[in-house]
């Protein structure tokens, strides 16, 4: 009985004045009212303040990380798309790939039978002495008899104390092509040859 | 609108999960906020707290076996959560007690979310020269205005050991005051 006079006392409120209130208002009045006192015993007395609006916003940040992520769905054909067209392209990668490749293996052996061959026939050159003397260049022979007749015949004519070194040096330039000649054919050749064997 | 025992039905069914814990959220973040805050001081540090602890709360809903309150235990893993944040400070910086004291006044002094003047900064000086439990009880007693026989359900401590620490607090910040 008590209830039902409330009611309409609000009804004759309302539409005497035309006043309404939000659904919960006085709830959330209440609760605001009493946030506003604890804040403020908060800071009265400890002198902690807070950022505006800073319990709206904390919740809402703690509702989004407490959030699960949502999955999303994908449908059949979109996966089939994808997957023809991710298979397609690995097909065509590998075929390229492999193409390659035989062209790369198919240029290495042909690298590795030269390679082969050049070694083979240096180390047939190298125990082929006489062979190895027909490819030595003019010019090796001639800068190597210079030095070499400087050396050999100066020194052993030092040696034997025939000439002084001056004098030794000085000979060498005078003598005969027709002994040079000679003296290449007997031992030059012969220790060009072992020499350039050795340097091998 | 949940009574404890509704929220804790809620919470284990997984359809009504989220909307009780939105119901939580709102009825206990700011009670939460404020255990935290006067532990820490420093605002930025009891927003951390904060949300550590209602992550915690979300993912260990579940396990709520209702043996104590949901508020009690609620408030047990806020007040891990703040120190637990101190703790790790102390270790991170290899400073004594004593230093981190000092060190959280300075920034508490820096802080922009404190306006408190010569004497309320003397106050938590003082505070932070009790013993962690001392200062809990003290908190909970003279800030939050709570009765012996709740802080006893919240820290799951005998009333009277309660009142013993409440006093041997109070006689020491006296005393702290007095002298400085």
């Amino acid at each position: 009985m008590k209830e039902s006079n409330k009611n309409i006392e609000n009804s004759k409120k309302k539409n005497s004045l035309g006043y309404t209130v939000p659904s919960n208002y006085f709830d959330n009045f209440q609760k605001r009212l009493f946030s506003e006192i604890e804040n403020k015993k908060h800071q009265t007395n400890l002198g902690f303040i807070l950022p505006e609006n800073y319990f709206e916003k904390v919740n809402k940040q703690i509702l989004n990380n407490n959030k699960p992520k949502e999955r999303k769905v994908i449908s059949f054909l979109m996966v089939n798309k994808w997957l023809v067209s991710s298979v397609a392209a690995s097909i065509a990668f590998l075929f390229l790939f492999n193409f390659i490749n035989n062209s790369e293996i198919a240029k290495n052996q042909n690298l590795t039978n030269t390679n082969i061959n050049l070694e083979i026939d240096s180390v047939q050159m190298q125990n082929d002495a006489i062979l190895s003397s027909i490819l030595v260049e003019d010019t090796a022979v001639n800068d190597y008899m210079d030095t070499y007749l400087l050396k050999n015949l100066v020194i052993k004519d030092i040696l034997s104390n025939i000439l002084s070194f001056e004098d030794a040096t000085l000979a060498t330039l005078f003598v005969e092509e027709s002994n040079v000649a000679d003296y290449i054919e007997s031992y030059v050749i012969e220790d060009l040859i072992f020499d350039n064997i050795q340097y091998n | 609108m949940y009574t404890d025992a509704e929220l804790i039905v809620a919470i284990k069914n997984s359809k009504e999960k989220d909307k009780a814990f939105k119901y939580l959220l709102n009825t206990y973040q700011e009670r939460l906020y404020w255990h935290i805050r006067k532990l820490v001081l420093i605002h930025e540090d009891a927003d951390d707290a904060l949300q550590n602890t209602f992550l915690k709360i979300y993912k260990n809903l579940h396990t709520f076996n209702g043996n104590s309150s949901l508020h009690t235990w609620m408030y047990r893993i806020a007040y891990n959560e703040a120190i637990n944040l101190l703790n790790d400070r102390n270790k991170k910086s290899f400073i004594s007690s004593e230093e981190t004291n000092t060190k959280i006044l300075n920034n508490l002094e820096e802080d922009v979310y404190f306006d408190g003047d010569e004497i309320i900064l003397k106050l938590h000086n003082a505070l932070l020269m009790l013993p962690e439990k001392q200062r809990q009880v003290f908190n909970l007693k003279y800030f939050d205005e709570l009765k012996f026989r709740e802080i006893s359900n919240l820290l799951g401590t005998t009333e009277g050991a309660l009142k013993a620490s409440y006093h041997i607090a109070v006689k020491k910040l006296e005393e702290y005051l007095i002298t400085n």
